[in-house]
């Protein structure tokens, strides 16, 4: 049985995953973003202080995720890689192998500045700017709904922001947790990596807002 | 004490200079002159306006030219490093020193080193050096970063520490204290003179300049004799409120500066915030139109253009008046200042007593500094500062060990260089005050951090910092030098955004707390001007002129200094005073009717007694603690009574602080007389409660911020640059839950820690303060009502719900209440 905490959207139900992903259950599809693997190398080769012990961090949450739920379709929402080749690529490209009977797709972001040739010695499918799965489109960039009108029909999933949310924001203890953005016309995704920084947003009246709060997701807006 | 040829000598050009000059040398300034030409090293403890400057500059020139002669070096080589804590100061003293040389007839340049000079004339400084070289501890530490620095700094005779009482207590001045240790092994017969005013640690301030080579017998600490005269004038309200509260009663006594202001020739106000600053410079143009174009504002947050046009026009007499903060509180003389104005309770008495040193600059001169109460009870402030200079009581500056963010700044400064042997530098190291227990496993997880990023020395395939080839230390890349240079010279700076106009012009930097509550279109004063704030774009605050509706005050949070504790046993010791009948102050006698109220309501506490208040009103129940031990105290005393107090039985507190006094207000009854059968103020655990009761986390991941910056883990970006550099960009934020997570022992994390428990929590005094109140006498008292001491507290509790307008009314509403139950 689903112990996760869902969302319906456009009649779909989706699973939203403590490890900062999101499920599309009656698909197999994991959506995740801004993953930003080689940071804590590109920060060391360049001479500045990373904890080592933080690499590979997120293949081992996405080992974990995909032991435990039936995924076809891994959907990357943009900045896999964080910036210039270095050895946690090699590490990556090893890593998709362990899982054959999954597909690693990439729709683009910022940070994804990688060589097509690097990109294609990899089993991994990239896509420059946006996928559209049924009446979703998958891109890394949040639109505001006034620029809404190329894609208008499709509820866009993205990332890029490395959403947080401020509980407690008046008080002297604050909390910033990591969320999903749930609005009108699209899912801003937390950040899935574990070497990126939050920015808190301010939500509007009509939109969603669910907290990454330890083991759990909660409605926190 | 027999007197030597070049002794006699060097008195007399010593006197025949003072003569030129139709002055007359001080006896200090005479007893510096033989204390340095004997070789010793030493402190001069000095006021500003007493001629500090000359006191150390002339023995130098002096004792040169009689072992020397008066002809110029040649080759010519760096003689003298003279330190100064600001760069502002760097010109005013340039002039004043180079002008002394010519006079003396020596032919010494004086050169400027500081983040202003320009490449053509740091290029010059390197091939042909100036004899004397002034700078800052940021530009001094460049300086180390430069190959051939060892060369430079070789020749030296002397190093002048100039404001140190400034720059000690400070990460800037552990700065001084490595820079003097690399000096010390280059020129053995070095000398190293401070400059400092009068603080409550004076030997300890010349130990720490000294480091482990500090030796009593040649080192000397030279006095002025000059007691500046301090009166201290009171500005008293006609009518003394019975329930002071913080904010209103400043402005209502504004009709009587007006006749202060128009009388001096220049005055300076001093405030304590910057919006204080900024409400007091509108308020005075209000009242005083005629002022403008002749009053000034002056705050840290300001742009420099801005201050150094301001800071020129004081200097000229262009100005009457100029609203200030503790940004002019340092150095400058501005001869013009005749009169002082204090606004509001200035916290401490060393700061009390820079300021007042402000006028009267002539060192007979008598200065006198207005003292304006922001609410009643202040005045007790003003007897208690007049108390303490009195009795010379000044609050000392503690000195700033084992920072390890510094250390690794350092570090990487001297790999980037020379290199450095790990022994060596270990040594070197132990010499300072700030380091010398620095323990072996620290002083290798240190290396480790600079060569592996790791905290052990463990080889790591990819290259970091520092490399390592045997007991050899040095930086290889150029670009992580370049970037460690600009990182140099980041210690302590705020989130802060600048303000621009829309059109591009800088006017200066507020915080981004303040910026995160405005909307376009509000209209909010800065800097003396109206402005209207359009939006926020890349760390800046666009904005355009505005007009004066609904004027918005920044507010920064940083500005609130605490009572000092040597301020703060003053108050009691007056109040006790008081008490005896034995008071005479002016002040005292003023707030007698809100004094004797409080007497009749609850109880005048005296010195052995502490006194709690427990008042039901409308809100809930209220209980109000005065030990008087300063803000920062009473909020750690006030967290962990509030903490006490809910383990044992169920309850929540809000937290309203005052320097003197906390109130805890829960919605249920507390019954304290039951509590305090046992002792709720013991010590026992007292480092794990306190730091479970304030949220240590919270308050170890702000001061983080610095630390992340001064040892190099974030990075500012370099100018120019900035785009190339953004995938090497990570909030401190970031790096603070990192290590938390991963590295939970890291250096850098225990240092926030740490200094969380000491500079905020300042558990030392808090401990102090709770065995303090061990041997008192608790007193409970239960009035109907609030009372004079109780009011200040509540209203500041309530103060951040509410608009300035509306604060207003609700305030006399509460006043109304209470005089209505009578």
């Amino acid at each position: 049985m689903n112990t996760y905490t869902t969302h319906i959207v456009r009649g779909q139900e989706f699973w939203l995953l403590p490890e900062n992903a999101l499920y599309w259950q009656s698909e197999q599809m994991l959506f995740i973003a801004d993953l930003h693997l080689g940071k804590a190398t590109h920060f060391r080769n360049n001479g500045m202080y990373f904890p080592e012990q933080i690499i590979g961090a997120e293949l081992e949450k996405l080992t974990k995720i995909l032991k435990k739920i039936p995924v076809k379709k891994v959907i990357i929402a943009g900045d896999l890689f964080h910036s210039k080749n270095n050895a946690e690529w090699q590490g990556l490209k090893e890593w998709i192998l362990l899982f054959p009977d999954t597909k690693f797709i990439l729709v683009k972001g910022n940070h994804d500045i990688l060589p097509i040739e690097i990109y294609q010695q990899t089993a991994l499918e990239v896509v420059p700017n946006h996928l559209i799965i049924g009446d979703f489109i998958v891109a890394h960039y949040p639109i505001e709904p006034e620029e809404n009108t190329e894609f208008a029909n499709y509820y866009r999933i993205c990332g890029h922001l490395h959403p947080g949310f401020l509980l407690g924001a008046k008080m002297q203890r604050r909390l910033s947790l990591a969320c999903f953005w749930f609005q009108e016309h699209q899912v801003v995704l937390p950040s899935f990596g574990v070497t990126t920084g939050k920015i808190n947003i301010k939500p509007n009246p009509s939109d969603k807002v669910f907290v990454v709060a330890g083991e759990k997701v909660i409605l926190g807006f | 004490m027999e007197i030597s040829q070049t002794q006699n000598k060097a008195l007399a050009l010593h006197k025949a200079w003072f003569k030129q000059r139709g002055w007359q040398a001080f006896p200090y300034q005479e007893e510096a002159l033989l204390a340095y030409q004997s070789g010793k090293d030493g402190l001069i403890n000095a006021p500003t306006g007493s001629g500090k400057t000359f006191s150390l500059w002339l023995p130098i020139l002096i004792d040169w030219i009689v072992k020397n002669g008066s002809v110029r070096p040649k080759p010519r080589r760096l003689k003298v490093l003279w330190i100064t804590p600001v760069r502002a100061l760097a010109n005013d003293l340039q002039l004043a020193m180079q002008k002394a040389a010519q006079e003396i007839g020596l032919d010494w340049e004086v050169g400027i080193r500081t983040g202003d000079t320009d490449l053509k004339t740091r290029t010059k400084q390197k091939t042909v050096p100036p004899e004397c070289l002034i700078t800052t501890p940021e530009s001094l530490h460049l300086m180390l970063s430069n190959k051939g620095y060892k060369d430079l700094f070789g020749s030296l005779e002397a190093i002048v520490i100039d404001e140190w009482h400034e720059l000690l207590g400070t990460k800037r001045g552990v700065q001084v204290e490595l820079a003097l240790a690399v000096m010390r092994t280059l020129s053995p017969t070095l000398r190293i003179w401070g400059i400092s005013a009068t603080i409550g640690n004076m030997a300890e301030a010349v130990e720490v300049l000294m480091g482990s080579n500090y030796n009593p017998e040649n080192t000397c600490i030279v006095r002025s004799e000059i007691e500046k005269r301090i009166v201290i004038k009171s500005v008293l309200p006609d009518e003394v409120e019975d329930f002071p509260w913080g904010g209103h009663l400043g402005i209502k006594l504004l009709p009587k500066i007006i006749p202060i202001l128009q009388e001096g020739k220049t005055t300076l106000v001093f405030t304590n915030t910057r919006s204080q600053c900024e409400i007091w410079y509108s308020y005075i143009l209000e009242a005083m139109p005629e002022l403008a174009g002749e009053m000034a504002l002056h705050h840290g947050s300001l742009s420099g253009e801005v201050r150094t046009w301001v800071e020129d026009n004081l200097r000229s007499g262009g100005l009457k008046v100029v609203v200030c903060t503790s940004s002019l509180d340092l150095g400058v003389d501005f001869r013009p200042v005749e009169r002082i104005i204090q606004i509001g309770g200035p916290k401490g008495v060393a700061r009390f007593l820079q300021r007042a040193g402000r006028s009267g600059h002539r060192p007979d001169a008598e200065s006198v500094i207005y003292f304006v109460p922001t609410h009643s009870l202040e005045l007790i402030e003003a007897a208690a500062l007049r108390e303490a200079i009195k009795q010379n009581a000044i609050e000392p500056r503690r000195p700033v060990i084992r920072a390890f963010d510094v250390l690794i700044q350092f570090l990487v400064t001297m790999a980037i260089s020379e290199g450095f042997k790990a022994d060596e530098m270990l040594a070197l190291i132990s010499n300072t005050f700030a380091y010398n227990n620095l323990n072996q496993t620290e002083w290798e997880n240190v290396l480790g951090f600079i060569t592996t990023g790791g905290s052990s020395l463990k080889e790591y395939k990819e290259h970091y910092r520092v490399t390592r080839e045997e007991d050899f230390y040095f930086v290889k890349s150029k670009r992580i030098a370049m970037r460690h240079r600009v990182n140099i010279g980041t210690i302590t700076s705020d989130v802060s955004i600048a303000v621009k106009f829309l059109s591009g012009g800088y006017i200066g930097n507020i915080e981004e707390y303040f910026v995160s509550k405005l909307k376009p279109g509000t209209v909010f004063s800065f800097g003396g001007k109206n402005l209207i704030f359009v939006q926020l774009k890349d760390m800046t605050c666009f904005v355009r002129k505005g007009d004066k509706r609904n004027v918005n005050i920044p507010s920064w949070q940083g500005g609130r200094m605490p009572l000092s504790s040597m301020l703060s046993s003053m108050i009691r010791e007056k109040l006790n005073q008081y008490l005896d009948g034995t008071a005479t102050d002016i002040e005292l006698e003023a707030i007698k009717p809100m004094l004797d109220r409080q007497q009749r309501m609850s109880l005048l506490p005296h010195k052995n007694e502490l006194l709690i208040e427990q008042i039901k009103t409308k809100e809930g129940y209220h209980l109000f603690f005065y030990p008087f031990e300063g803000r920062y105290v009473n909020e750690g005393i006030a967290s962990l009574i509030a903490l006490r107090l809910s383990q044992q039985e169920s309850n929540t507190f809000s937290i309203g602080l005052s320097d003197y006094g906390f109130e805890l207000l829960s919605d249920d009854p507390v019954n304290i007389a039951e509590f305090l059968e046992e002792d709720i103020f013991h010590t026992n655990n007292l480092l794990q409660e306190i730091q479970e009761a304030m949220n240590a986390v919270q308050l170890a991941s702000r001061k983080f911020r610095d630390i992340a910056q001064i040892s190099g883990l974030t990075f500012p970006g370099i100018p120019g640059k900035e785009l190339k550099a953004r995938h090497l960009q990570a909030s401190s934020t970031l790096f603070f839950n990192m290590f938390s997570q991963y590295e939970p022992n890291h250096l850098l994390l225990r240092q926030a820690y740490e200094e969380v428990l000491y500079d905020q929590m300042d558990e030392p005094r808090l401990r102090a303060a709770l065995h303090n109140i061990a041997q008192q006498k608790i007193v409970v008292t239960y009035p109907d009502r609030p009372t004079p001491f109780s009011f200040p507290i509540m209203v500041e509790r309530i103060r951040s719900k509410y608009s300035n307008e509306t604060l207003e009314e609700r305030v006399q509403k509460m006043i109304t209440q209470i005089e209505g139950k009578k």
